[in-house]
């Protein structure tokens, strides 16, 4: 039964993907989307991790010689929907950023943060910058273990 | 004391980041980092996803339409509104055709329309202007849209608006 929801939850779990079929990295405890090669011959592709509350796309390129992080979409959960909570993008001149896994981590937990930060504004309650890093840190270290767990 | 609070926060913190199978509160979204709120998505037969934004000041309203294609982020189309005591109208449209979505092209073409509308006022009102005149108070008010909701100085009232955008 567990199984059977954990799964259910995966193949619900990695929205907007386009199509794309996914496998499991146990390296690299992601779920990555097969590349798509330019003309350049640049391959561009999603790593995707995701827990009970988040799903997280990160859009990679992989260029001759670097690895770039071009993206971060965040997603939270309305029932079994998908919903943009936030989003980030990287790339143009100037703008370049080499993909790393802390880098990432970093910039996801700040995401959110700022998600749960415009929400409690929204809703008018205070909360203190501390319990706004700490909660989306727990959150996003929990997307990290999740793969493994289901996987 | 200290932990009733942290218990509240910790109550409302899984209210906003639910667990999958339980409803979202209701609550207006904001992106930091596309400086927009977040009025809702869709996933197309295709697994493509498309969301609008809206971000605004007290001059204007600027929405955007997104499509995510694979790792691209495609603008579709962008709309200005202006107020109307506090009904919205709208001003200026315009549709794209595979067009990456950046910040900066989200400006520079919002700063043109606006010129194009101001303009078009103007000579409708047989008024004569200096085009940088019109330039520089259109970059004024694209650039008041791009304040973030979490700068303690943000108007709260204009997101009065949003239930017009949503509908």
């Amino acid at each position: 039964m567990a199984t059977t929801a954990l799964t259910r939850l995966a193949e619900k779990a990695l929205p907007a993907l386009s199509g794309a079929s996914v496998t499991y990295n146990p390296e690299k405890n992601v779920y990555l989307t097969l590349g798509y090669t330019s003309a350049a011959g640049n391959t561009y592709f999603k790593a995707v991790r995701f827990s009970d509350r988040l799903a997280v796309h990160y859009d990679i390129g992989e260029g001759y010689a670097y690895t770039f992080l071009n993206g971060i979409t965040l997603f939270a959960w309305d029932g079994n929907q998908a919903v943009i909570i936030g989003k980030k993008m990287w790339g143009g001149c100037g703008n370049w950023v080499c993909f790393s896994e802390r880098f990432a981590l970093e910039q996801t937990v700040q995401m959110l943060k700022n998600y749960l930060e415009g929400q409690a504004k929204a809703i008018g309650q205070c909360v203190s910058e501390q319990q706004l890093l700490t909660f989306s840190r727990q959150m996003v270290n929990d997307v990290q273990t999740y793969q493994k767990r289901i996987a | 004391m200290a932990s009733f609070e942290k218990a509240l926060t910790k109550d409302l913190f899984e209210n906003l980041l639910p667990k999958f199978g339980t409803p979202r509160k209701r609550v207006p979204v904001w992106d930091e980092g596309q400086k927009m709120f977040l009025l809702g998505n869709y996933e197309s037969e295709r697994g493509n996803m498309y969301y609008e934004g809206i971000r605004f000041c007290e001059n204007i309203v600027i929405k955007e339409k997104v499509g995510l294609c694979h790792t691209w982020t495609y603008i579709d189309s962008l709309e200005i509104y202006a107020f109307n005591g506090t009904r919205l109208e709208l001003v200026q449209k315009r549709d794209y055709e595979k067009t990456f979505r950046n910040e900066e092209l989200i400006r520079n073409e919002a700063e043109q329309m606006l010129c194009n509308f101001i303009s078009g006022c103007i000579k409708a009102l047989g008024l004569n202007v200096d085009p940088e005149q019109i330039k520089c108070e259109a970059k004024r008010y694209v650039e008041g849209s791009f304040k973030s909701f979490l700068d303690p100085d943000f108007n709260k009232h204009l997101t009065r608006i949003l239930p017009q955008l949503e509908a």
